[in-house]
C-alpha cells in the first residue's frame, strides 16, 4: 500500500506541471527568504490564485515557496546582522562576526550545506512518521479527533509568544471568527450581524492577509530603508566562490554529528504543534554551545554556531508537516497558512488524507526533498546574486506586493466587503503586534474551528458526554498536557539561551521577537 | 546608523506618562471580551445545534479574559511591574506604519470608486513616484503592465468576477473588464491564447 502510493507519487512528480510549479515556487521562496518581511508574502500571493489552480500545480508551488525560506534567510543574518526570519536570530551571533572577518562566503555556504542535510533528516522523519501516524489514526474516532483538535489549539496558545493566557484567548477568538455565517451542521445563520455579506462567513484569505500580511508590510514601510541599509553592512565584503563551497562542505562533514544531533532535535520538536522556529533556533544553538568541548568562540564567530541552528530549521520545517497533514493541526504560522491553502485548493488535510490521499502526501514529501536540495544547491551557486536582493527598498516592494494582495483578497467572494474585512483585520493585527497579543493561535483557531465543531457534533450525537470517559480520550488529554508542559519548559530553556527574547510561535520575519515583553 | 527620527519615540520622550501599552493591551482584551459577550448573547437565540459551540467558545473566552484581567490587577497591586508589550523598535517609524495603513485604506476606497483596473495600477505608479522616486519612463510601462495583469491574468484567465465600482455603475455602459479586454486581445491572438 505504501509502496504503491509512493510509486504513484513518483509518477505524479515527474510530470512537467508539477516540476515547473515546484521550480517556480522554489525560486520565489529563495527570493522571499533573502528579504526579511517577504518570506511568506509569496505564499500569500499564491493564495490569491489558489481558487483557480489545479491542486497538482498549487501544492508543489506552495511547498516550493515555503521550504527555501529556511535556507536563504541566513543571508541577511550573516551579511547584515539582520535576521531573515524568526529562525535565524541565533545565526547572527556567529554569522555576523564571521562576515566581518571576511568569512561571509564560508559562513553562508556552511549554512546552506547544513540546511540541505537538515532538510533530509526532516524528510526522513516525515517518511517514517506517516505510516506510524496512519496506524494510530485508524484507531481513532470522532471523540479522539475532537480532543486532539482542541488540544492543538490549546498547546499553540500556551506556548505562544506574549503569554499563555493571551494565546488561549486569541485561539478562542479565532474560533469565534470562524463561526460567523452559518453552522456546518444544519446551516442556520449565526453571528452575521444582520448583513448579507457575512452570511457566507469571513473568508480565510482576507482574514489571513489582513491579520498577518498587512501589519508586516506596514512595518516594512515603517523601516523605510532596504535591509542592506538597515544592517550594519559597512566593511563586510562578500564574494562567493567554489573554494568556499568545498571548504564549507568539509566543515559540515567534520561536524557531521553536530548536524545530525541538531537536525534530530529540530525534527523531534518540529513534530509537536506550537513550537516556533525561533525557539528551536535558540535551543539548538544553546545545546551546541553546551555540548562541544571548546565553546569559547561561540558568539564571536564559531562556525558551529551557524551549522547547528541551520540544520535544525530545515528539519523542523519538514517535520512540522506531520501534525499538519496527519491531524490538520498546524504547528505554527507557516503551516497554518499552508493548511488554509490546502483547504482552498480542495484538499482536506487530516485523517482522511492519510487514508484517501496517501499518494498526495508522498508527493508533498518528495517536493519537500527536491525543493530543499534545489534551494540549497542554487543558494550555493548564486549566493552573491541572491544577496543583492537585500538592496531592494521597501518603497519599491510595497506597492506591487500590496497590489497583488488586494487582488488576492477578493478572489473567493468577489465582494468589495472582502477589502473591508482585510483592512479591519489588518488594523487588529497591527494593534495585536504592538500590544503583544499573539496572532498565530488566532489563525489556528480559525482554521480548526469548523473541523472541531463537526467532530463535536458527531461525538455528542453518537456518545453524548460519556465520550470523556473513553480511555483513548483520557490518554490523549494526559499526553496533551504533558506535551504542553514539556514545550513550555523547552521554550523557557530556549529563552535562557537567547537572553530573554524569542518569538515562541510568532514566525515574525522582521527581526527579534516582535512580541517580547519587558518590564 | 539611521538618521530618520522615530516619531513615536519622540512622543514618548515628551509625554512619558501619556501612553501605557499595558493599558492598551488590556483594552484590546476588553474589545475581545465584548466580542465574546455579543457572541454568547446571540447564540442564545439560535437552535441548540447551531448555538452550543459558539456558547462554549464564548464562555471559554470570557473565563480566560477574567483570569487575564485578574492577573494584571494582581501584578499592579503588588507593584511588581506589568509586562509591557512589544519592544520599541527604534528602526520602525510609527508614522510610516500609519501612513502605510492610510494608503492601503485609500487604495481600497479607490477600488470601490473607480474599479480595480484603474485603482490598483494608479496606486502602484503613484506610490513608486512619490516614495521610491521612480522615473516616469519606468512608471508608464509599469502602469500598462498592471492593467494588463489585471485584465488578462485575473479577469480573463482566472475569470475573476469584479465588484462593480461607482464609476462603472454611474458613468459606463460596460464594465471595465469588457472595455479593456479588446485592447489586449490582439496580444493574446499573437500567442494563440
Amino acid at each position: 500500500m505504501y509502496m504503491q502510493a509512493f510509486s504513484e507519487a513518483l509518477g505524479l512528480l515527474f510530470t512537467w506541471q508539477v516540476l515547473i510549479s515546484l521550480a517556480i515556487g522554489t525560486v520565489g521562496g529563495l527570493v522571499g527568504g533573502a528579504l526579511p518581511g517577504t518570506g511568506l508574502a509569496g505564499l500569500f500571493v499564491l493564495i490569491g490564485f489558489a481558487y483557480t489552480l489545479d491542486p497538482l500545480v498549487a501544492i508543489p508551488m506552495a511547498i516550493g515557496f515555503i521550504v527555501p525560506v529556511a535556507t536563504t534567510d541566513a543571508i541577511p543574518a550573516v551579511i547584515l546582522g539582520v535576521p531573515g526570519s524568526a529562525s535565524t536570530q541565533a545565526v547572527i551571533m556567529d554569522g555576523y562576526p564571521l562576515a566581518r572577518r571576511g568569512e561571509a562566503a564560508w559562513a553562508l555556504a556552511s549554512a546552506y550545506w547544513s540546511s540541505i542535510f537538515g532538510g533530509m533528516v526532516g524528510v526522513l522523519t516525515l517518511l517514517l512518521a506517516i505510516p506510524f501516524a496512519r496506524s494510530i489514526i485508524n484507531l481513532m474516532g470522532s471523540p479522539e479527533l475532537l480532543v486532539i483538535g482542541l488540544l492543538g489549539i490549546g498547546i499553540v496558545g500556551l506556548v505562544s509568544s506574549g503569554d499563555s493566557l493571551r494565546g488561549l484567548i486569541a485561539g478562542a477568538l479565532g474560533m469565534l471568527v470562524a463561526m460567523v455565517g452559518s453552522d456546518p451542521i444544519i446551516g442556520s445563520t449565526r453571528l452575521e450581524l444582520g448583513t448579507i455579506y457575512l452570511l457566507g462567513g469571513i473568508g480565510i484569505i482576507p482574514f489571513t492577509l489582513g491579520l498577518f500580511a498587512l501589519p508586516e508590510l506596514a512595518t516594512l514601510v515603517g523601516r523605510g530603508r532596504s535591509i542592506a541599509e538597515t544592517g550594519a553592512a559597512a566593511g563586510v565584503e562578500f564574494r562567493s566562490g567554489r573554494s568556499e563551497v568545498f571548504r564549507a562542505l568539509r566543515t559540515v562533514i567534520e561536524n557531521r554529528w553536530l548536524v545530525a544531533r541538531s537536525a534530530a532535535v529540530g525534527a523531534l520538536i518540529g513534530v509537536m504543534p506550537g513550537v516556533g522556529l525561533s525557539v528551536i533556533d535558540w535551543l539548538t544553538y544553546g545545546l551546541a554551545k553546551s555540548t562541544v568541548k571548546d565553546p569559547e568562540m561561540f558568539g564571536k564567530g564559531d562556525i558551529r554556531g551557524i551549522i547547528a541552528p541551520s540544520s535544525a530549521d530545515n528539519a523542523t520545517l519538514s517535520a512540522a508537516l506531520v501534525p499538519t497533514l496527519a491531524l490538520a493541526i498546524p504547528g505554527g504560522l507557516t503551516m497554518a497558512i499552508f493548511l488554509g491553502f490546502m483547504t482552498i485548493v480542495g484538499i482536506q488535510p487530516g485523517p482522511t488524507m492519510l487514508t484517501d490521499n496517501l499518494s498526495l502526501i508522498y508527493l508533498i514529501i518528495l517536493c519537500v526533498f527536491i525543493a530543499n536540495t534545489f534551494a540549497g544547491g542554487t543558494a550555493l551557486l548564486l549566493s552573491s546574486q541572491i544577496a543583492n536582493l537585500t538592496r531592494l527598498r521597501p518603497a519599491t516592494l510595497f506597492p506591487p506586493v500590496m497590489a497583488i494582495l488586494t487582488l488576492a483578497a477578493i478572489q473567493a467572494s468577489s465582494s468589495s466587503y472582502d477589502l473591508l474585512v482585510f483592512l479591519a483585520f489588518g488594523i487588529l493585527g497591527g494593534v495585536m503586534v504592538k500590544t503583544g497579543w499573539p496572532r498565530v493561535p488566532m489563525i489556528i483557531g480559525f482554521v480548526l474551528a469548523p473541523i472541531i465543531e463537526r467532530y463535536y457534533w458527531l461525538t455528542v450525537q453518537a456518545y453524548g458526554w460519556s465520550f470523556m470517559r473513553r480511555p483513548a480520550v483520557i490518554i490523549i488529554v494526559i499526553i496533551g498536557f504533558g506535551t504542553a508542559i514539556l514545550l513550555m519548559r523547552v521554550t523557557a530553556k530556549a529563552k535562557s539561551f537567547a537572553g530573554g527574547s524569542t518569538g515562541a510561535t510568532e514566525d515574525s520575519p522582521l527581526g527579534p521577537s516582535e512580541n517580547s515583553n519587558r518590564e | 546608523m539611521h538618521t530618520r527620527e522615530n516619531w513615536s519615540l519622540r512622543y514618548r520622550a515628551r509625554y512619558p506618562r501619556a501612553l501605557n501599552w499595558t493599558v492598551v493591551s488590556a483594552l484590546v482584551g476588553l474589545l475581545i471580551a465584548c466580542a465574546f459577550m455579543y457572541a454568547y448573547v446571540d447564540a442564545q437565540t439560535l437552535r441548540r445545534d447551531a448555538g452550543v459551540f459558539p456558547q462554549f467558545v464564548s464562555l471559554l473566552g470570557l473565563g480566560l479574559f477574567s483570569i487575564y484581567l485578574s492577573s494584571l490587577f494582581i501584578k499592579w497591586c503588588r507593584g511588581t511591574g506589568v509586562s509591557t508589550v512589544a519592544e520599541e523598535d527604534d528602526d520602525v517609524d510609527g508614522l510610516g506604519v500609519l501612513r502605510a495603513y492610510a494608503i492601503t485604506a485609500s487604495l481600497f476606497l479607490g477600488t470601490w470608486l473607480v474599479g480595480f483596473h484603474l485603482a490598483v495600477p494608479l496606486f502602484v505608479v503613484l506610490y513608486l513616484r512619490r516614495y521610491a522616486k521612480v522615473r516616469y519612463r519606468t512608471l508608464a510601462p509599469t502602469f500598462i503592465g498592471f492593467v494588463a495583469l489585471i485584465t488578462i491574468v485575473y479577469g480573463n484567465f482566472m475569470a475573476t468576477r469584479w465588484p462593480q465600482s461607482v464609476l462603472e455603475d454611474r458613468f459606463m455602459a460596460r464594465p471595465l473588464q469588457r472595455t479593456l479586454m479588446p485592447l489586449f486581445q490582439p496580444l493574446l491572438d499573437v500567442w494563440g491564447l
